[in-house]
């Protein structure tokens, strides 16, 4: 009876303790984020996202809400919900973060300015440009500070600022801001550096809309040797420049160097990100067109099929859409618009292997001459229009 | 004399260990709230009584070895030599001084940085609002170890000009994080030893180093360097290591002959000599 007494006195006494908040919290969340670091270092981001979501709260519930901790944590969480992909979260994770930091240590902190960068950053994925703009002005507003502590590297906001120029075809707004950035990156981390390389690469498409191609190829060669030496020959990296090169190419009627370029590309997307991804599918877009115009163009390797497809769920809609590609209209954005398969991202374009296509497609592709367009047919519920594009030689022996 | 029978005396025994055993918790429990709030009062409060700025004064010697040739290229503000590294090791002896009211007096606030990057060493006969006090310290003098995740400069995509949905980032990186990694906090004891001829430091059973400090002309005073770019020093003794040797699960440092810097420091959260948070 005494000890259940003295066990029920305790057992009160230790519910109406106030949460932990001494040393040993302390030093948890020092564990937590020597965690997060080790996570982001290992590649393993979603892992690392919810580390920083773990300290948010933590240090919510432990410590002062205006704590600079919380608005670091609020600024990796967003980050990280921004690579992967989810826009909106990161948004008002930015901004709370940068309330905190504008609040606490002022307006042009390093602090402020690193979270106003990235803010900068989401709002250009996110197509608001002028809002982006204005962030990044505002930042080299600062940039009479003097040098030492405060000094922050101005660089990606000069190059980000000269990408904004690039688009509305301020050339040489651009090219001034380009220029510094690659200046800056060279000095301070070196020529071969992934960031000089990307500078040159914006150089480089700079040199394409000004119509200089020679330049423009010169300096894309120039990036990937860079990128090569930093990444290795098989970084996707790699392959978003080589893209870039293909497309200048194609843009110049340099349709054999263009698909090498777009080749190379997709032979180092596949294996690395999958065929799944978004990446992987405008390479695989880009080949189908040079193939499906060029007839001495041969997707590599030989025997894989290249055609487009179009899916949707009704008959009716799969007939009137083949119609409008009969009459001539654009089958990758009627793929784009319509089209409920993954390969609307790619315009349409599939490249697969015969072995691994469903019998039914297979069958037309089959039937079907290079360049000519089936009926609309089903395949369980779906309706399917498919145009080939591209098939192997048959095979000798 | 009549003895009270025993059972009515265990009853009374009883009651009481009943009532005790009600109170005593509640008052130790009342008695850990009331202290736990102490604690989180004092390093919090001031921060939003003073517009957010955190306040601290600590003054006393500073001991530090590296792994750069003497006097360590580093410290005039140049890339490291012979490594293209500079790994240390420091302790700030704190004579006098307190971070947001706790006192600091006589404690060692150190660390080291090595290849995996950097673990601060603490004083391990501090409190537990001077342990947490002395983490916020470290955070003040070398930056906060939660570094901010930027984002991956734009590399703009050409695809577009062929049709493609155009991307913000043409890049496949997404994000940097820049910076040492932070090891985290460990509390060690810190023997910090000096003399008009030498400086030790010892960190428990990991090791320190010891450095002879270096005689100038007249062979009795010591050559110094004023206004170093790297330690809150005003004037920095120089010496050279003995040894400095360093080593826990992450790291491990064997030199020797190494650069060394001693001096006096008188820093806080409002002069210069404190590094800022960085990023």
């Amino acid at each position: 009876m005494l000890l259940f007494s003295l066990f029920q006195a305790l057992a009160v006494v230790v519910l109406t303790l106030p949460p932990p908040q001494g040393p040993a919290e302390k030093n948890d969340l020092a564990q937590l984020a020597v965690t997060f670091g080790r996570l982001y270092r290992e590649g393993r981001i979603q892992e690392a996202r919810g580390t920083a979501a773990a300290l948010v709260k933590r240090l919510d519930a432990t410590r002062d809400r205006s704590d600079l901790d919380v608005a670091a944590n609020l600024n990796n969480q967003a980050s990280l919900s921004y690579a992967e992909g989810e826009l909106d979260a990161a948004e008002p994770l930015y901004k709370r973060a940068l309330e905190i930091y504008e609040t606490v240590v002022g307006s042009n902190h390093p602090s402020s300015s690193s979270v106003r960068y990235n803010l900068a950053g989401l709002y250009i994925q996110q197509g608001r440009d002028e809002a982006a703009q204005s962030l990044y002005e505002h930042i080299l507003g600062f940039g009479a500070q003097p040098e030492g502590r405060h000094r922050q590297n101005p660089a990606e906001v000069l190059n980000n600022l000269g990408v904004l120029f690039l688009k509305q075809q301020k050339f040489k707004q651009a090219e001034t801001l380009l220029a510094e950035a690659h200046s800056i990156w060279v000095k301070e981390i070196g020529p071969d550096s992934p960031q000089a390389a990307i500078a040159i690469s914006n150089l480089a498409l700079l040199q394409a809309q000004q119509g200089d191609f020679a330049e423009a190829t010169a300096l894309y060669s120039k990036a990937l040797e860079v990128e090569e030496s930093v990444f290795g020959p098989q970084h996707p990296e790699l392959a978003t420049t080589l893209n870039n090169l293909g497309a200048l190419y194609r843009l110049h009627r340099k349709p054999r160097k263009a698909f090498e370029a777009h080749q190379r590309a997709l032979s180092i997307f596949e294996p690395t990100l999958g065929l799944g991804d978004v990446l992987t599918l405008e390479t695989v877009w880009f080949l189908g067109e040079l193939v499906s115009r060029s007839k001495d163009l041969v997707a590599s390797p030989a025997d894989y099929n290249v055609f487009q497809m179009l899916v949707v769920q009704s008959p009716t809609e799969a007939n009137t859409l083949y119609q409008s590609i009969r009459i001539g209209e654009n089958f990758a954005a009627i793929a784009i618009n319509h089209s409920v398969d993954e390969s609307a991202k790619a315009g349409g374009y599939v490249r697969a292997n015969p072995v691994n296509l469903r019998a039914e497609i297979r069958n037309q592709l089959v039937m079907l001459k290079t360049g000519g367009t089936s009926e609309p047919f089903e395949v369980n519920g779906s309706w399917f229009v498919i145009r080939k594009i591209y098939e192997p030689p048959p095979k000798k022996g | 004399m009549k003895k009270k029978p025993l059972i009515v005396k265990n009853r009374q025994t009883k009651n009481l260990l009943l009532i005790l055993a009600v109170v005593i918790p509640m008052v130790v429990a009342a008695a850990i709230t009331v202290l736990s709030n102490q604690d989180e009062e004092t390093l919090s409060s001031p921060q939003n009584r003073n517009n957010g700025a955190v306040s601290w004064h600590i003054k006393g010697k500073l001991s530090e070895a590296c792994t750069c040739d003497v006097p360590c290229t580093c410290n005039f503000g140049e890339d490291p030599t012979p490594h293209d590294y500079c790994y240390a090791a420091w302790s700030y002896w704190i004579e006098e001084g307190e971070f947001q009211g706790v006192s600091l007096n006589n404690l060692q606030v150190g660390g080291v940085e090595g290849e995996r990057g950097f673990r601060a060493l603490l004083d391990v006969r501090g409190n537990p609002a001077q342990r947490r006090a002395m983490e916020e310290l470290t955070y003040a003098l070398g930056g906060r170890m939660v570094c901010l995740v930027r984002l991956w400069p734009l590399k703009a995509s050409a695809t577009r000009l062929i049709g493609a949905k155009s991307r913000g980032q043409g890049s496949i990186l997404h994000t940097s994080y820049l910076d040492r990694e932070f090891l985290g906090f460990d509390y060690v004891n810190i023997g910090h030893e000096i003399t008009k001829h030498k400086t030790r430091l010892q960190f428990g059973e990991r090791g320190g180093f010891e450095a002879n400090f270096i005689m100038g002309r007249d062979s009795n005073r010591p050559v110094t360097v004023t206004n170093n770019v790297s330690w809150p020093i005003e004037v920095s003794i120089k010496g050279k290591t003995t040894y400095f040797r360093y080593e826990d699960k992450d790291m491990k440092l064997d030199y020797r002959g190494t650069n060394c810097n001693h001096g006096v420091f008188d820093i806080s959260s409002d002069n210069e000599g404190a590094r800022p948070m960085m990023q």
